[in-house]
């Protein structure tokens, strides 16, 4: 069974709820436009999202939709989908993943400067851009989450229904913000 | 519904500049410095330049002052608003009158919108402005005639007689023929009212707002406002836009200014905690 995937980043500035007079994102949003219309350009009946949980302190807070959620349900509806959309549901055969990697890549970045994150994000990146099932496992999520990377696990466990090749398309790679973004697709056998 | 401004529209989301354009030796802020006519244009130039989207071009003191008579009047404004319309067919341009001559003459040249500041002294104002296409400010002065000021003025309810003056004024322009879209009210702080007036009107324009008319506000250096604060003309521009923002967060959409550039941010900061306007650029948090 074939899986088609796709990456983007959980980014709330995409949300139309955040929107300004004008766009802060606009080669990400063109690039995650791109990405989701692919993805839903043979009208899947479904599509799995995957995505980390809202945190505890969101759900102290009241919050019981996660981020990911959110900005991935809008980008489905933005792709005109209106197929199902699950999150983490059993055989996929379309996911969308939303992950970015650390918020920590310079002194003005959200979570200031740490020198591993440029590391950690080659590997992410070594990672996502080959959909290699290894490299993904092999990612240390505890150390994303010290450096406010998001969405690590749910990288993994999209690897998990990785069987075959996949031809990759890398569309956005960038860290305008001091925070790493990739937006890409994987096209899997 | 959208504001409809002569040949200019503006969705019900936009807040207006209307820049103060003076063709007068004598007008209370600028003391004549704007009466040349180049220097004039300079200004319509500049406030142009600061994002005005409407020029209000006065040919006439508001209050006492030496008589100018309708052609004198003319005089002073009719030639002048043939040259901004040329230089500027994009801008909207209004004239501060109350003589339906002289507003029949400015629209020939091309005027939008004619501001009576003077609330319907002259009743013919209206199917002026109906003949032309051109929008019409209607504005509460509590009765006063043309160019006179408050001499120990009383409202039961200042706000509900200005609603009452100002929405009857718009229903007879509408009646004239005048576009229901492009009619818009001004309490007119200042005009027949005290300080204390002007300060209620203010604090209540959200009931002026709520009539569903647009509501324009002309506050800009203005008595109420140097009396509230003690500071003479030249010295009230944080009173002004400390108004300004309690206008704009009432849901105000046009702001008759001297001060085109610093009313804008105010009115914008203003509209967007009010939740009518978005931020320019938001990614603090977002990122």
């Amino acid at each position: 069974m074939s899986l088609q995937v796709a990456v983007v980043p959980p980014v709330p500035a995409l949300l139309s709820d955040y929107a300004g007079r004008t766009d802060p994102v606009t080669d990400l949003r063109a690039a995650c436009t791109e990405a989701v219309d692919w993805l839903v350009a043979d009208a899947p009946a479904r599509v799995v999202v995957l995505c980390d949980p809202p945190s505890a302190v969101d759900v102290s807070r009241g919050i019981t939709t996660s981020l990911g959620e959110r900005v991935g349900r809008e980008l489905l509806r933005s792709a005109s989908y209106d197929g199902q959309v699950e999150v983490e549901g059993d055989e996929p055969t379309h996911l969308l993943v939303l992950a970015n990697g650390s918020a920590r890549r310079g002194t003005n970045a959200p979570g200031h400067l740490d020198e591993r994150a440029f590391g950690f994000d080659d590997e992410v990146r070594a990672a996502l851009t080959s959909a290699d099932p290894r490299l993904l496992r092999a990612l240390d999520a505890a150390l994303g989450e010290v450096l406010l990377a998001t969405g690590i696990e749910a990288l993994q466990r999209a690897s998990q229904h990785v069987v075959g090749a996949c031809a990759v398309q890398v569309l956005h790679d960038a860290d305008p913000f001091g925070v790493q973004y990739w937006v890409a697709t994987w096209s899997c056998r | 519904m959208s504001l409809k401004l002569g040949r200019h529209e503006f969705s019900d989301d936009r807040t207006l500049m209307m820049a103060i354009v003076n063709r007068t030796p004598d007008s209370f802020y600028d003391q004549g410095a704007t009466w040349a006519e180049d220097r004039a244009f300079e200004r319509v130039e500049q406030v142009v330049d600061e994002g005005a989207e409407i020029v209000d071009i006065g040919g006439v003191k508001a209050g006492y002052g030496e008589v100018v008579d309708a052609a004198e009047e003319q005089r002073r404004v009719v030639g002048f608003v043939a040259r901004v319309r040329a230089a500027y067919p994009d801008l909207v341009i209004s004239v501060d009158t109350w003589r339906a001559e002289v507003a029949r003459a400015v629209c020939a040249e091309g005027a939008d919108l004619i501001n009576d500041a003077w609330g319907g002294a002259d009743s013919e104002l209206a199917s002026v402005a109906a003949e032309h296409g051109a929008a019409l400010v209607c504005t509460h002065t509590g009765g006063l005639s043309p160019r006179t000021d408050p001499h120990r003025i009383e409202y039961a309810d200042v706000v509900a007689d200005a609603i009452a003056s100002t929405v009857a004024q718009a229903e007879r322009a509408v009646t004239a023929g005048v576009d229901r879209r492009s009619v818009v009210i001004d309490p007119a702080h200042d005009f027949g009212k005290n300080t204390f007036h002007s300060l209620e009107i203010t604090r209540r324009l959200d009931e002026m707002v709520a009539t569903g008319w647009p509501v324009l506000v002309s506050l800009s250096n203005k008595d109420f406002v140097g009396e509230t604060i003690g500071r003479p003309v030249g010295d009230r521009l944080l009173g002004t836009l400390a108004a300004t923002a309690l206008c704009a967060s009432a849901g105000a959409r046009i702001y008759r200014v001297h001060q085109v550039a610093q009313t804008r941010q105010v009115v914008d900061m203003a509209w967007a905690i009010a939740g009518r306007g978005l931020p320019q650029r938001a990614i603090r948090g977002l990122a």
